[in-house]
């Protein structure tokens, strides 16, 4: 019998883990229609930003600015969005799985890469990284990440921008394309760009003042246009995050599943066996005592 | 009239039309009534204040305490892109004041350039913060 009451042990301690995998699903569902409707909601802030830059295209220089300025390549800026937590599949590993190609990719043609990483799982990763500099280390931003929690990442990025020290920023991040469909990708928000494709409004007149100068509200549209850059990719890294980790849990309470029925399978057996041989056992000191 | 847009990285706060709106500028506050000429301007810290319609008294004014931006004003539309704009009913007033008093305690304990803006950013935000809330309190 001692089979048997290990195997109802193995059994108790797989259910436990399903009902663990399970909530853990249930909790990450609902986090991820909530990181979702997030993203959503900046979607009107970039537009407008968009547009904004754009309309500022035609009435000054906006290329000019230090922020739009397109040098030679030599050092390049990561910024790296993973999460905190593993259990989420391959999230992150995807992530840093981009991110070694395209620090191999920078070495074959001599650039510098440098790193900010967001979430302890980049940072680990890139401590171990060779010849790359790790720039600066976040946490992640949590569930509800507000303006203030990018803006030390955004003050940084400009800086070493316009000061030259860095020639070009990618942001690492997941792309939530639906859920099921969830892709590492890699956005370029330095040196910005004009999109002149989004002006759908037609203006009355063709100058406007400025206040206090061009350049002071060219520099505040670009920051804002890249803050909601960073913000988007964050949000949607969380949603896609959410949604992997249900995934891995939804799998992870099926295959507990699948084990409980094989391992109550092997019990019943076992109990069967025990009886049979139990009363064979019985039957056969019958039959002696009757002789 | 003019029509507002106030945009915000959690969303939008208000899209509608209104008599007049004040804002804050780098140049200073100003206020725009119907057929203002376009202008572009950078916003600063302060309040944001609409009133909806030509009649309404003060005490209706609706309120937005903001942080930095961009304001664009051409052919009757207003549109501004903020990080944060929280409205009166959003800010909570005793919260605000016990984040002031945190920051003029990070102010006085700030030992280098950094953490001092930093703080003093903190004080700037916690006393528009208070200040909107104020606002809010006095329509009651």
């Amino acid at each position: 019998m001692a089979g048997t009451i290990a195997l109802k042990r193995r059994i108790s301690s797989v259910k436990n883990t399903r009902q663990i995998t399970k909530a853990m699903e249930l909790v990450s569902a609902s986090k991820m229609r909530k990181a979702q409707e997030n993203a959503k909601r900046s979607r009107e802030y970039r537009f407008l930003a968009y547009s904004l830059l754009a309309r500022l295209n035609t009435l000054t220089e906006v290329k000019r600015h230090p922020l739009f300025d397109v040098r030679k390549v030599k050092t390049k800026l990561y910024i790296v969005i993973t999460s905190n937590s593993g259990l989420a599949g391959a999230y992150n590993s995807n992530i840093l799985k981009l991110l070694n190609q395209s620090i191999i990719k920078d070495k074959s043609e001599d650039i510098k890469p440098i790193l900010i990483t967001v979430g302890n799982k980049g940072a680990q990763f890139a401590r171990r990284l060779i010849g790359v500099e790790l720039m600066a280390v976040y946490p992640a931003f949590g569930d509800n990440p507000t303006a203030n929690d990018i803006r030390p990442i955004l003050n940084t990025i400009l800086d070493e921008y316009k000061s030259k020290r860095i020639d070009d920023i990618d942001v690492l991040y997941t792309q939530f394309i639906s859920n099921l469909n969830q892709k590492a990708s890699s956005l370029d928000i330095l040196p910005a760009e004009v999109d002149e494709s989004v002006i759908n409004i037609t203006y009355k007149y063709s100058f406007s003042s400025f206040e206090p100068d061009p350049e002071t509200v060219i520099n505040e549209t670009a920051e804002r246009l890249i803050e909601v850059q960073i913000w988007q990719c964050i949000l949607e890294s969380l949603a896609s995050e959410h949604s992997m980790r249900m995934l891995a849990m939804k799998n992870a309470s099926d295959n507990a599943g699948d084990i409980i029925d094989d391992l109550t399978l092997e019990f019943n057996t076992a109990r069967q066996a025990g009886i049979t041989q139990e009363l064979a056992e019985i039957s056969g000191g019958v039959e002696a005592l009757k002789d | 009239m003019i029509h507002l847009k106030l945009v915000t990285l959690s969303g939008i706060k208000f899209d509608g039309e209104a008599y007049e709106v004040s804002l804050p500028t780098m140049d200073g506050q100003i206020t725009v009534l119907s057929d203002h000429m376009p202008l572009i301007s950078a916003a600063t810290n302060g309040v944001i204040s609409i009133r909806k319609n030509p009649k309404d008294p003060e005490s209706t004014m609706e309120h937005f305490a903001t942080h930095g931006g961009v304001i664009e004003i051409a052919d009757n539309n207003v549109r501004i892109i903020v990080d944060e704009a929280d409205s009166g009913d959003e800010i909570n007033e005793s919260d605000a004041k016990k984040a002031l008093e945190l920051a003029v305690k990070m102010k006085n304990e700030a030992k280098d350039q950094i953490s001092l803006e930093k703080a003093q950013q903190m004080i700037d935000r916690s006393n528009i913060r208070i200040q909107v809330a104020e606002l809010k309190r006095r329509r009651r």
